[in-house]
């Protein structure tokens, strides 16, 4: 027996001393990585956000310290409040619309059906284009003039005359959450596609005995089995949306009449056009608290799983 | 009256052919084991009958009516999944009114079915649990359950019980042994576990590579396989095969020599045999005989040997041919020494070169 204790003592105390080898063992091949990410990341994210504070536009020679008025100014100021407004506008949108069209072309990809490989890789062309080109791509579709989709809806008698998708507030809007979606599809239904995977098809044959119609199985079995992916794709394809900024400049460039300028934009519009590197500043740090919680919520279900 | 016929069933994969025109009649309230090897197309079949896996040709005909192009959910039967397909994110009691549910049954009848079932397997205090709180055993019932609330004609089981360990297997099969007597439907249920068939079986259907080697009860099929294919697969150990030489033909009067050179006599129905054809001659384990006298005796020596406590196995050697003798546990057995086993010739059975059975009609001779 007392043999037994000592043995325990002697085992635990060398695991200790291990586990604190291997703690400095981690924290050494953590360094390199850490140096990068605080020079790189932290440093400049902390220096933009600190700006925040100081009144520095291009009538300044040096940033001066304002304390909380650029916060104030934001309050007050009603372009950033529609900035967010239309920033919520179109995260929801796009994220929505791409959610169902991913899950449906999932399904749709899950099916056996003869060439289904070549479809899968051809579905993925729209991630693989620079998304400047795919904006450009959408930009001549959408054209008012000349565009195919004025051409389709005029010839298949919709319209009677060309609509000016971009020219036009709902239209531009539409375009720029058109163009997300078609190139975010590819990802959300891979994501819906490995959950699908996952899925026990005896699950469905049971159903299907059961007496299930197509709906009921997708309703009452694959909806709830893909409720995991769909919290975390929604998650990341917010925060994928709220960062959006490449897509929309190159499509409508924040207008018409500011009608598409969100949070992105509405920062690099402050920064880069009016030089008020405070006021841009002070938007940013409304856009990271606003994409705060999706991460944090991101974040927790990837360590719950683990 | 829930009888099934298969009439001439084919299933093809593109070119490739996996059932080829399978014959069963089936009657009603009959407990039937489909059993064989991996790849033999029981579950294929078995899938067939569900509606789950379409019929490449041929019929399926279920109480008489013509059920081949029919909707699974029509056809009157349910089926218990290896994989035991439970919803997750469901409790058992939703699990066992699903069906129901879809089905558009009123509450009342769903409470009184769910309620019924739950007493007949005994799930009444788990019925608010999810599948992941429930243990193998348990997943297994509730997978029962959800079939015999809907109150098939046919219940169909797919390798039940291959997810659940030993002592458990053993307790689900007197479970559905016990339902199948209480409910009386026809149950076709398939296995690859020889000893599930022999022990749950009315009736078994042997299957190879997509064709029926035999059917009939465990006994008939035990005594009289009609080829070497299904006499190895039946019983447990398998049984012995050596390889003999025809020595002469006189009538249905087969003599053969053994590998030790005996020769044996016996009264067979056979095809066209000749003097130099090569035979096996078949004998199980539990039919060999240790400190006793019979027809014939081999001598072996016992390499290896496995005691089980009132059993004791012997995996000998005759002239190259490993042998595995079943003897009593409480006999001396010491391994490698040399050791007397005999066995009745009545006990013996006889394959021709394409291993197709010479049924014995009566032993007339002993060793020469």
């Amino acid at each position: 027996m007392v043999s037994t204790q000592n043995t325990d003592k002697h085992t635990t105390g060398r695991r200790r001393s291990l586990k604190a080898g291997d703690r400095r063992f981690a924290l050494m091949i953590l360094i390199p990585a850490m140096t990068a990410f605080l020079i790189m990341v932290f440093y400049p994210f902390m220096d933009a956000m600190s700006m925040a504070f100081y009144q520095f536009t291009i009538y300044d020679l040096e940033p001066i310290f304002i304390g909380f008025s650029n916060f104030q100014s934001i309050l007050t100021n009603p372009y950033v409040l529609e900035s967010w407004v239309t920033t919520a506008i179109f995260v929801v949108g796009t994220t929505a619309l791409t959610m169902c069209v991913g899950l449906a072309w999932a399904l749709l990809m899950y099916q056996n059906f003869f060439g289904r490989s070549v479809f899968r890789t051809l579905t993925l062309l729209p991630w693989i284009l620079p998304s400047t080109v795919s904006a450009f791509i959408w930009a001549w579709m959408l054209n008012g003039k000349y565009g195919i989709v004025n051409a389709l809806l005029l010839g298949s008698g919709v319209v009677d005359e060309n609509i000016q998708f971009l020219s036009d507030d709902l239209g531009a809007m539409m375009a720029i959450i058109l163009t997300r979606t078609w190139i975010s599809i590819p990802l959300f239904m891979s994501f819906f596609l490995a959950g699908l995977q996952g899925l026990d098809f005896q699950q469905i044959e049971a159903a299907r005995l059961d007496g299930a119609s197509n709906w009921v199985v997708v309703r009452r079995i694959i909806l709830p089995h893909l409720r995991p992916v769909f919290l975390v794709t929604a998650a990341l394809g917010m925060i994928g949306n709220l960062q959006q900024f490449d897509i929309i400049y190159a499509l409508t460039g924040g207008g018409p009449i500011r009608s598409t300028t969100v949070l992105s934009i509405e920062v690099y519009t402050q920064a880069f056009q009016n030089w008020d590197l405070g006021m841009a500043s002070a938007i940013g740090v409304l856009w990271v608290f606003t994409l705060m919680p999706l991460v944090v919520y991101y974040l927790r279900s990837l360590f719950k799983e683990d | 009256m829930a009888d099934l016929q298969l009439k001439k069933v084919f299933k093809r994969y593109g070119k490739v052919e996996t059932i080829h025109g399978v014959d069963l009649d089936i009657r009603h309230g009959e407990f039937i084991v489909f059993v064989g090897p991996s790849g033999c197309g029981k579950s294929t079949l078995l899938r067939m009958i569900a509606g789950l896996e379409e019929v490449s040709e041929g019929d399926v005909f279920i109480g008489g009516k013509d059920v081949t192009t029919t909707q699974p959910s029509k056809r009157g039967i349910a089926m218990v999944f290896q994989s035991y397909a439970l919803y997750p994110h469901m409790s058992v009691k939703e699990n066992m009114s699903f069906g129901l549910e879809v089905t558009g049954e009123s509450k009342d009848v769903i409470e009184e079915r769910v309620a019924e079932a739950a007493r007949i397997l005994k799930l009444e205090p788990l019925l608010d649990r999810k599948p992941r709180q429930l243990s193998g055993g348990q997943r297994q019932r509730v997978a029962i359950g959800r079939t015999i609330v809907r109150k098939p004609e046919v219940f169909l089981f797919d390798e039940p019980l291959s997810n659940l360990d030993a002592e458990l297997r053993v307790q689900m099969r007197i479970e559905i042994s016990r339902l199948h007597e209480q409910l009386g439907n026809t149950m076709i249920y398939v296995t690859h576990d020889q000893v599930e068939a022999m022990t749950m079986a009315d009736r078994i259907v042997v299957l190879r590579d997509g064709n029926i080697e035999q059917v009939g009860t465990p006994m008939e099929l035990y005594h009289s396989p009609c080829n070497q294919f299904v006499a190895g697969f039946i019983g447990s150990p398998k049984m012995n095969f050596l390889p003999v030489s025809v020595t002469s033909v006189v009538g249905q009067t087969v003599s053969v020599r053994l590998p030790d050179s005996q020769e044996i006599t016996l009264n067979v129905e056979h095809g066209e045999l000749a003097v130099g054809d090569s035979m096996t001659l078949g004998i199980r384990p539990e039919h060999f005989l240790h400190g006793e006298s019979a027809d014939i005796t081999l001598q072996i020596k016992g390499d290896v040997i496995e005691r089980l406590g009132g059993t004791t196995y012997v995996y000998g050697e005759l002239d190259g041919q490993t042998l595995i003798i079943e003897a009593d546990g409480e006999k001396d057995i010491v391994r490698g020494e040399l050791m007397d086993f005999s066995f009745h010739l009545n006990r013996c059975h006889l394959f021709d070169k394409d291993g197709i059975a010479c049924k014995q009609l009566a032993v007339e001779a002993a060793a020469a």
